[in-house]
């Protein structure tokens, strides 16, 4: 039996560096290698606690050697990233850093049982078929035209993660873009295919940055802001400040998905699916009802008052009231919520104490001040820029567990305030679009075989550029009106 | 038998001409098979399930709607080859298939291939592929 590997990119004559590596990458990433990362991340640990820095505390010293190795494995994705988060709690008082009674009390954290509320939430909107309901009550509508149609898959989304974590969103969202691609017989490859998947996957990711519901970064960073500081920043603010940027990127988004979507294509036979599907869901049930009623009532407390009784109380409150009310049952929730996130978020929050409290993030930033102390505002572009960068090749929530503390750090040397801070590094964490690496909707986009990988690269590098421009601009001229100055305090 | 093996419904235009092409010059007839490695595309959808905290339960639907999307691209590409076999007045034999590398492995000897072109995307590729 003759084999003729005739494969993408791979094993062909003339291989160009960035293919060899890529081969290498994946050469190395069989579990059955996976051994060559776990040593290289102890090397980065033995070697970050040996090696003499003057000025620097042997716990300090500690919380740095664990701080890159955490840095390495999230990069790298070598552990699952729950894992990396509770190697740091077993590494933290191991190596000295923090007394294991500290460093296993930030699972106490706000920000951790504001996720745990918000995941048990979202559970019963999508279980009801409250979620679904929304799509098909809005397809119905908008899907008479191809352009209102693509207009419709990129808004939908977008504005179901105000509400919902934009991943589970775009669970429920790709499955209706296959079954509108099956129904309309799309090729592979087609334009319109290629829109759809598009319009999903960039209302998905550009809608997550809007609330502190959107993404697991977010509260996250809130979690990091909190314990270095002490100082939050509300719900209500946190979309403020989040909201004309969302609205500015989805605008631009749009303006390029009317570009590639062709308009003359029939939609009767879809239009006819729709109502068929919408049909079939009858009168919204009275658990659809509740969902939405509770969802509301939620939503409400947060904004009103989020800061005197805790988003994560709230949360809590919420979740308890799921089961009160009799939305949802412990079985669903145990399917739907990922528990490893709490792993990542007690560790990720407890590192960047560790960091704070032993002296290493000031000193990693005092090292930094000969390049940043001339122009603090450009410290925070640079924030900016890096978070944009660095969610590209590794997950949302990582990039803001790694960058906030050194950020923190930054601000705390140069003066400038934390929250500004927070902002300029958790929201463009949001903007993952480049890469197929980068998130969970831009991986199913690709993954839906609908759309190229290049296209993926080229449209989200333009979407890319106008976010840092518009990210750089609300940073000078609209978040100092809503309180939070970038400037030097 | 000529054997193209396809996992990838994009860029196959050129290969599947050329075995077109070498089928009716040998008079022999021809084989396409649209292949899903199950297994790859299980990992594919766990690991995002990782990276966007997602639980079992949609994880689940993710796989199943992705299966779907997937068959039905395979479908469009096989039929597209089926159009090129009339047209190069060609045998051809096609197959939608699912599973792990051994049940391809069996595949293609039932079908006595002794050349056979794989043309597969680096984005769902089964370890051993």
């Amino acid at each position: 039996m003759q084999f003729t590997a005739k494969q993408s990119g791979l094993y062909q004559g003339g291989e160009s560096v960035l293919k060899r590596l890529t081969y290498l990458w994946r050469w190395s990433r069989d579990p059955r290698r996976r051994w060559m990362w776990y040593l290289a991340a102890a090397i980065i640990f033995f070697a970050a606690k040996a090696v003499p820095i003057g000025g620097l505390s042997p716990q300090a010293q500690s919380a740095i050697a664990v701080f890159l190795t955490a840095g390495f494995l999230w990069f790298t994705n070598s552990f699952p990233i729950a894992i990396t988060g509770l190697l740091v709690l077993l590494l933290l008082p191991l190596s000295g850093a923090l007394p294991a009674k500290e460093a296993y009390s930030y699972f106490g954290s706000d920000a951790v049982f504001f996720i745990l509320g918000a995941f048990i939430l979202a559970s019963p909107i999508m279980r009801s078929g409250l979620s679904n309901r929304i799509v098909l009550w809005a397809l119905q509508r908008l899907g008479t035209d191809p352009v209102l149609l693509i207009s419709a898959l990129l808004w939908i989304p977008a504005f179901m993660t105000f509400f919902i974590n934009e991943h589970a969103v775009a669970v429920m969202m790709f499955p209706i873009g296959f079954e509108l691609a099956r129904v309309l017989n799309l090729k592979p490859g087609s334009r319109f295919g290629t829109a759809i998947f598009l319009a999903i996957a960039w209302g998905t990711v550009i809608g997550g940055m809007a609330t502190l519901l959107g993404g697991a970064r977010a509260p996250l960073a809130l979690g990091v802001l909190k314990s270095n500081t002490g100082s939050t920043i509300s719900f209500l603010d946190w979309s403020l400040a989040a909201f004309p940027i969302v609205l500015s990127l989805l605008w631009i988004a749009q303006l390029l998905l009317i570009r590639i979507t062709p308009r003359d294509l029939k939609l009767d036979r879809l239009q006819s699916h729709i109502q068929t599907r919408a049909s079939q869901l009858g009168p919204p049930s009275t658990r659809e009802k509740k969902t939405f009623a509770l969802t509301l009532v939620i939503i409400l407390l947060w904004i009103l008052t989020g800061d005197v009784y805790g988003l994560g109380t709230i949360a809590l409150l919420g979740a308890v009231l799921t089961f009160v009310i009799g939305i949802t049952d412990w079985h669903e929730i145990e399917e739907d919520v990922n528990w490893g996130i709490f792993l990542m978020y007690g560790g990720a929050i407890a590192l960047s104490t560790a960091l704070q409290t032993t002296g290493a993030a000031p000193f990693i930033a005092e090292q930094m001040l000969p390049f940043l102390s001339k122009a603090p505002q450009f410290t925070l572009y640079l924030l900016t820029l890096i978070s944009l960068l660095l969610t590209e090749v590794m997950s949302n929530t990582a990039t803001v567990a790694m960058l906030m503390p050194i950020a923190l750090g930054v601000a705390n040397t140069l003066g400038l305030a934390p929250e500004a801070v927070t902002l300029s590094v958790a929201l463009p964490a949001g903007l993952a679009l480049m890469l197929p690496v980068s998130t969970p909707a831009i991986a199913l986009a690709v993954g839906s075989r609908h759309v190229r990988t290049v296209d993926i690269f080229r449209y989200g590098a333009l979407i890319k550029a106008a976010g840092l421009v518009i990210f750089l601009l609300a940073s000078r001229y609209y978040w100092p009106i809503l309180g939070f100055t970038m400037g030097a305090r | 038998m000529l054997c193209l093996v396809l996992t990838d419904p994009y860029d196959y235009e050129r290969v599947l001409s050329a075995l077109m092409q070498k089928a009716r010059e040998r008079g022999q007839p021809a084989s396409v098979v649209f292949y899903i490695p199950t297994d790859a595309l299980h990992n594919f959808v766990e690991e995002l399930g990782e990276k966007g905290w997602l639980g079992s339960s949609p994880v689940k639907t993710l796989e199943h709607s992705m299966l779907e999307g997937l068959k039905a691209l395979g479908q469009s590409v096989l039929e597209h080859a089926r159009e090129e076999a009339d047209k190069f007045q060609v045998k051809l034999y096609t197959k939608l298939l699912l599973g792990a590398q051994e049940d391809l492995d069996a595949h293609l000897r039932q079908r006595g291939c002794d050349e056979i072109v794989l043309k597969h995307s680096q984005w769902l590729s089964s370890e051993e592929a």
